[in-house]
């Protein structure tokens, strides 16, 4: 199979909090060969403006987007919801400019989430990864139901060697994150993160994974206020892992 | 009149159309149109005996989780006796007496229920036109008899329109409801039921797909609120 | 952060530990059996796509199939009054009742009657009105108002019900549920047989038949159309299909919707007075259309897709959000949940109704279970927008400006890579003198405050993504250049 380049479309968390998942997507794409670059320029997808209602706002970093990565041939990115973003909702954005729409819809169709893009472009199921812990997975919201994405996380959980998968309940459900809802309803956001956690918990897993870091951050955060020592781990981390 | 084109306006031009002049439906029959349900209705009245029984059979299956009671009569004779014994074992809930209200219809009459019922000590009202009264029994009655003229098996649906010496109370008002179902009525799902149904003309009709209930307290499921606390369905499934 | 009716309400709730299970118990019930049933019957999608298309044609349509249903149902003698705002329809229905001198109105279950506010007009006019449905006769009955669709007293428990019963109605004290709805089922019967006025909604009307449609389990709605002499129906004007074969295929997605029933118990259809002879009623049948803002939504094509709305609920029974903040959240107002939180803004104010359009997470459940497949989420988003910016012809304020320029700051920095990176370091700087556990900030100022509340909050770290990359991963020795001899382990890192 002829190995695109992989242009990586880290996402704004992981590049200011997190760059040590960006560091584990290296990793793992290294591990299977392919090759990949970075676009320097790149900030932020423009959700958070989206969500909020701030659609010119969302439109300028659009566009930034677009002119940044449309030259690309695979772009992949640590998060489904920015995925989403740039798929279902930048066509959206431009939508009194059919030239400006036709652009984003060609971004859209070669950008990827991390997951999708090791098992349904790559065709990888075993990445090759150990990783030595009970792991419990949370389906995030954009993710499982703007991209139809909750099979490839899995299959390659379940090829970690070492790792022990469970299901947690009603792990579909929100997470309580939802951009400024967080800051803005935290009462509403806390009761819904409690109950996540409260079924992390008993699923018995010491470790929850996701494909989101805003869902994860949401858990961690409210994790460590409660003193819980459940782990939080983006799906990269743990592909990442090897013998430990 | 006048209120009316003022409305529909406002709704012609919010859908883009200029609003001047009143569209008039019967120019526009493509948005009634459906599609001719002939062959459909042709095919449920194709039926053999066999089939209908396997419709009756699921009727029945579906009726147990619905609280729906049905019986089977091979004949009007057998229906009479299974009337009767629903009507003795069953209290009266709005007098102290026993009553039933029957619709007028040639099975019912068939049935000659008033005088096997008189020696019981149970009372038999008609809702034929012009009888009297016909509102006050029915508040008090046990038991409405009615006899639809379709169902549906897959809903365990029954149909009552409202025609004349067929008020629809009788299926409502009376503490229990006793349905007398020819097998050849039966059909199978949505599709054959509403071409069965086909255009009809009166003004009332209701589905009824058992007794009446409620789960508005706790998610409690409860039978008998206010409608009849429990429906009786006397499948006829004699050879003809 | 201004404390709002929605935020206390919503806290409130969230407390409510007997709230939190009756919301449970029907949303695992019924919420997820919706979603179970799209996801395992396929066959389900040619329903609903085929009643979203009839759906669409029909709000094209809508002039003609009102006009068509007004006159089938004057042919059979009925009163077909059009009224554009709910004061309208209020007025029609009370000087119907003082004519016709109505003492006693009994009520099927309708929102539509709720959002015209006809109870307090009754009132008014001195004319005693009861509830019939189970559910909305008690919430009547403790002087409230439902808070869901389907199930209105989901948030009463059987003590507060068994109390109430015995306390407004005279029964001997019970909390058995059976024992209180025989209770009800004799007290409404009451009520039905003399009363003088139904007045009920409409589900569904057919244009062709010339009818309204109504679903219900309990009978309460047959009792309200049959045995008064006089029948009013209500009707949001967007409600309605074309003919029977349209009326079977929404039918369907109703009542699975509503309740996960192949069908209710009844179904009944009434378009007119009864025949001459007949010993029923209504003698008199009165159909009341009514606009009250709809014909504005309709003529908005981001919003027009709201009236293809069936009122099953069940987008409230798989939103997390109504899950733990119930209906009474919603501002009070007659739609709450999913569907509440697009059509009250519409009718009622964008800026009055901001928390329902922003106060939820955009999970897109409701989407998913939404029979007819609306796109709430895409229509709370350009909901937001307008109270992003403001809006001329919804009559929206801006609702934050500083928010907008905070955004616009933010939004300069996202076409910046240098003026985005900057930030990052300010930001960095700032979190550090925070007070701190476990490597997170436990304290946080600005719009993250409300954050540290209940959350600790990741650092901005040492060294971006960006940096790093630029410094050590873009001339990183790769595995197949390290395969000679070394013995370098691969740079994964655990966490």
């Amino acid at each position: 199979m002829v190995k695109r380049k992989v242009s990586l479309f880290i996402q704004c968390l992981v590049d200011s909090m997190f760059p040590h998942v960006g560091e584990a997507m290296v990793t793992v794409f290294d591990r299977l060969g392919i090759p990949l670059d970075y676009p320097s320029g790149q900030t932020c997808c423009g959700q958070p403006s989206f969500n909020a209602g701030y659609q010119r706002e969302a439109r300028k970093a659009a566009l930034h987007f677009i002119e940044l990565f449309e030259d690309c041939e695979d772009i992949v990115c640590p998060s489904g919801s920015c995925v989403s973003m740039v798929r279902n909702h930048y066509p959206e954005l431009f939508k009194d400019s059919p030239k400006m729409q036709e652009r984003a819809r060609a971004v859209g169709k070669r950008c990827y989430e991390f997951s999708e893009y090791l098992v349904d472009q790559l065709g990888v199921s075993d990445s090759g990864a150990t990783f030595k812990r009970k792991v419990t997975y949370h389906d995030s919201c954009h993710l499982y139901r703007s991209l139809g994405i909750d099979r490839q996380p899995r299959v390659l959980l379940n090829n970690v060697k070492g790792l022990e998968f469970v299901e947690m309940k009603d792990s579909t459900q929100c997470c309580g994150f939802g951009g400024t809802f967080s800051v803005n309803y935290p009462e509403i956001s806390t009761a819904l993160v409690d109950e996540k956690i409260k079924n992390i918990l008993a699923s018995g897993a010491d470790v929850v994974c996701g494909c989101d870091m805003s869902c994860l951050m949401n858990i961690k955060g409210r994790l460590s206020r409660l003193g819980e020592t459940v782990e939080v781990a983006h799906l990269a981390e743990i592909l990442a892992g090897s013998e430990k | 009149m006048a209120e009316r084109t003022a409305f529909l306006k406002k709704i012609a031009i919010a859908i883009g159309q200029d609003g001047e002049t009143p569209r008039d439906p019967a120019e526009f029959p493509a948005i009634f149109a459906s599609e001719d349900q002939a062959p459909l209705v042709a095919e449920t009245r194709h039926r053999s005996h066999e089939e209908l029984l396997q419709l009756a059979s699921l009727f029945e299956d579906v009726a147990k989780n619905l609280n729906l009671t049905c019986h089977r009569a091979a004949s009007l004779k057998e229906a009479r006796k299974i009337i009767v014994k629903i009507l003795e074992e069953t209290q009266p809930e709005f007098s102290t007496e026993k009553s039933v209200m029957v619709h007028d219809h040639p099975d019912l009459a068939a049935l000659n229920l008033s005088e096997t019922l008189q020696k019981k000590n149970i009372s038999t009202y008609s809702t034929a036109s012009g009888e009297k009264d016909i509102r006050a029994h029915s508040e008090k009655a046990l038991a409405g008899l009615t006899v639809p003229e379709l169902a549906m098996a897959a809903g365990a649906v029954i149909v009552q329109r409202n025609l004349p010496g067929q008020p629809l109370s009788t299926s409502l008002l009376p503490s229990i409801h006793i349905a007398l179902l020819r097998l050849e009525n039966i059909v199978e799902d949505y599709d054959e039921f509403y071409a069965r149904l086909g255009k009809y003309p009166e003004e009332a009709m209701v589905f009824i797909s058992g007794p009446s209930k409620t789960a508005d307290i706790e998610a409690v499921l409860v039978h008998g609120a206010h409608g009849p606390r429990a429906l009786h369905c006397i499948i006829l499934d004699g050879v003809k | 952060m201004n404390k709002s009716f929605y935020r206390e309400n919503a806290k409130k709730a969230i407390a409510d530990d007997k709230l939190q299970a009756a919301i449970d118990l029907i949303q695992d019930r019924l919420g997820k059996g919706i979603l179970n049933l799209w996801k395992e019957k396929p066959e389900m999608d040619e329903l609903r796509n085929r009643v979203k298309a009839a759906k669409n044609k029909n709000l094209k349509n809508l002039d003609i199939l009102l006009a068509q249903l007004a006159d089938s149902v004057e042919a059979r003698g009925g009163h077909v009054f059009f009224a554009e705002t709910a004061e309208e329809a209020r007025l029609y229905t009370i000087e119907l009742a003082k004519r016709r001198h109505v003492k006693l109105v009994v009520k099927g279950k309708s929102m539509l009657s709720a959002e015209i506010k006809i109870d307090q007009a009754l009132v008014d006019a001195g004319i005693e009105h009861w509830e019939t449905d189970l559910g909305e006769y008690l919430v009547q009955l403790d002087e409230d108002i439902p808070s869901h669709i389907i199930a209105p007293a989901v948030h009463m428990n059987r003590e507060h019900i068994g109390d109430l019963l015995a306390k407004r109605i005279g029964m001997p004290l019970s909390y058995d549920p059976p024992t209180l709805t025989l209770a009800a089922r004799k007290a409404l019967r009451r009520k039905f047989l003399k009363a003088d006025m139904g007045i009920t909604g409409c589900n569904i009307a057919i244009a062709e038949t010339g009818q309204v449609s109504l679903v219900s389990n309990e009978g309460n709605i047959r009792m309200a159309g049959t045995m008064p002499p006089i029948h009013v129906a209500l009707m949001g004007m967007e409600r309605i299909v074309a003919n029977m074969q349209e009326h079977k295929d929404m039918l369907q997605l109703l009542t699975l919707g509503a309740a996960m029933q192949k069908i209710s118990t009844y179904v009944s259809f009434n378009g007119g007075p009864v025949a001459e002879g007949c010993p029923d009623g209504p003698q008199e049948f009165h159909l009341i259309i009514i606009d009250n803002g709809r014909s504005k939504i309709l003529a908005d094509e981001t919003f027009s897709e709201i009236l293809n709305c069936i009122r099953c609920g069940a987008c409230l029974n798989v939103c997390p959000v109504y899950g733990k903040i119930g209906g009474h959240s919603y501002n009070r107002a007659t739609c709450s949940g999913p569907i509440g939180a697009v059509i009250e803004p519409l009718l009622n104010g964008i800026n009055a109704q901001a928390d329902l359009c922003k106060g939820e997470t955009l999970c897109g459940a409701c989407l998913k279970a939404c029979p007819v497949k609306n796109d709430i989420p895409r229509m709370l988003l350009a909901l937001r927008e307008k109270l992003a910016y403001g809006d001329e012809k919804w009559a929206v304020e801006q609702q934050n400006p500083l928010e907008e320029l905070a955004f616009r700051g933010v939004g300069a920095a996202m076409v910046s890579p240098g003026l985005w990176h900057t930030g990052e370091k300010v930001v960095r700087a700032i979190m550090k003198k925070k007070p701190h556990q476990n490597n997170m900030v436990t304290a946080m100022s600005g719009p993250g405050r409300a954050w540290t509340e209940d959350r600790d909050l990741p650092p901005i770290a040492e060294k971006s993504f960006a940096r790093l990359w630029k410094e050590k991963l873009e001339n990183r020795p790769l595995p197949a250049e390290k395969k000679e001899g070394s013995s370098a382990k691969d740079e994964g890192e655990e966490k």
